[in-house]
């Protein structure tokens, strides 16, 4: 099952590069120029929403900063793309840009969601036992914040899919998902199939990799 | 001489511009070596006071005095609710102490097993809470309280989730380890027959808010018949002293 998963999507673009008789060394650039510039936007993404939600969960920090990122991430980041287009051009740094503002803020809720779940004797433990702060981070609150980072994830990886091919065709960048979707626009049939590769690929990462991740993160924490 | 003073402890909680005076003027001294139990109903501040007296509780107006040579660090806690981590293994849980004051991996390891070992716990050393039933549990919280060498270990009403057939086997099981550690033992309970059975000494609170109303020697023989008159005795003379 595993395998098919793997080679469900790769198998698909192949069969409808024939198809559209595009070379598959295109098609498969293009993917991979996205992919590769989502998974370097999501590392940055992951390592500050995870470094962030953990520095501000808890006391007077919170008090200020939960409310403030809540405005912050309502912020209308579009808007604020002609501006970066004008300062850094229509590169792939734009893109990763406006990939993590929109990876950044379900993941740095949802660990705080998970960081808030923390039970007042599990801290008690952690202070009777005398844990340094390195211990405190990667033995407590690493573990407990993993089920916030994959759920995160999820969402914040659904959201960027949509904000990368949107952002791709505006910036007009070459070799992306975005410009083959801009490329095909007035044929329905190659758009509706790319579409559903789109998904089958998604599917794929999300069923071999995110979903697993999630069930084992959740089975971690059961009491 | 003293392991423990206690102060004019006095602890209100503020909420929402009220005040709630859990516990008021307390002062006592409990010394090293002692079995020692605050007995009190719901609402006596026992909790709140072993809190105080362990230092997980900040915020209190009076003094918590340590007797020579005693630190935090001394201190060991065994929760009612275990307080296991769940994402740690038995084996992991118990060694966190250890991990905390940097004892190298083999001494580590040797002292784990050790109390696993004491414990009935061997087998289950990789085996995760929720794998364990509530006295297992309540085991490998001891196990992690006793593997330090701590010099006073508090309890907070250790054996209520715990099935009355288990909590009776661990009470045994407790009192061997103290006969044989000499640990101070500072426990919070709401049962007369079980502060009996345990105790050096005994002191009740009263509740809303929580004060000494006495403290009590108990003078009986150990291992200690439950059912002598002596028992039936002392236990009338606290449900005397008790206040709902």
């Amino acid at each position: 099952m595993t395998l098919a998963f793997l080679i469900a999507p790769f198998l698909f673009f192949l069969i409808f590069s024939r198809f559209i008789n595009l070379p598959a060394t295109t098609l498969f650039s293009d993917i991979f120029s996205s992919l590769y510039r989502m998974v370097i936007a999501y590392i940055i993404s992951a390592i500050l929403g995870w470094g962030f939600a953990v520095f501000f969960f808890k006391g007077k920090r919170s008090i200020i900063a939960l409310p403030l990122f809540d405005v912050l991430q309502s912020f209308p980041t579009f808007a604020a793309l002609p501006l970066t287009v004008y300062f850094l051009g229509a590169s792939s740094l734009t893109i990763i840009l406006f990939l993590i503002v929109t990876i950044i803020w379900p993941i740095f809720f949802s660990v705080i969601s998970s960081l808030k779940l923390i039970q007042k004797d599990w801290e008690e433990v952690v202070e009777i036992e005398g844990l340094n702060n390195w211990q405190y981070l990667t033995l407590f609150l690493w573990p407990i914040s993993i089920p916030g980072l994959i759920t995160g994830t999820i969402i914040g990886l659904g959201d960027a899919w949509e904000a990368m091919i949107a952002t791709e065709i505006i910036v007009g960048i070459k070799s992306s998902l975005g410009n083959f979707f801009d490329s095909y626009s007035k044929n329905p049939t190659i758009t509706a199939f790319g579409i559903l590769g789109f998904l089958i690929l998604i599917f794929s990462i999300n069923k071999l990799l995110w979903l697993p991740l999630l069930d084992w993160s959740h089975r971690k924490m059961e009491e | 001489m003293s392991i423990v003073t206690l102060k004019n402890i006095t602890k209100v909680f503020s909420e929402d511009g009220t005040d709630l005076t859990v516990l008021k003027d307390i002062s006592l001294e409990i010394k090293p070596g002692e079995f020692f139990i605050f007995l009190g109903p719901s609402g006596s501040g026992k909790s709140t006071l072993l809190r105080i007296m362990s230092g997980l509780e900040k915020d209190f107006s009076g003094q918590v005095e340590l007797g020579t040579g005693i630190s935090q660090s001394d201190f060991s806690f065994i929760f009612q609710q275990f307080a296991l981590l769940p994402w740690l293994s038995v084996f992991d849980n118990v060694q966190l102490g250890l991990l905390a004051r940097d004892v190298p991996k083999k001494e580590r390891d040797e002292k784990v097993m050790t109390e696993l070992r004491k414990l009935g716990l061997e087998k289950f050393a990789n085996s995760f809470p929720k794998e364990l039933s509530g006295g297992m549990k309540q085991r490998a919280g001891i196990a992690r309280a006793l593997v330090t060498n701590p010099k006073i270990i508090f309890m907070d009403e250790p054996f209520s989730a715990l099935d009355s057939f288990t909590a009776e086997a661990l009470r045994k099981e407790v009192l061997g380890i103290w006969h044989e550690t000499h640990t101070t033992m500072i426990m919070v309970t709401h049962l007369i027959s079980e502060a009996l059975e345990l105790a050096d000494r005994i002191a009740v609170l009263t509740p809303r808010p929580g004060k000494l109303e006495a403290t009590l020697d108990i003078p009986l023989p150990r291992p200690r018949q439950l059912r002598s008159q002596g028992f039936y005795d002392l236990e009338d003379k606290l449900y005397g002293l008790i206040k709902i």
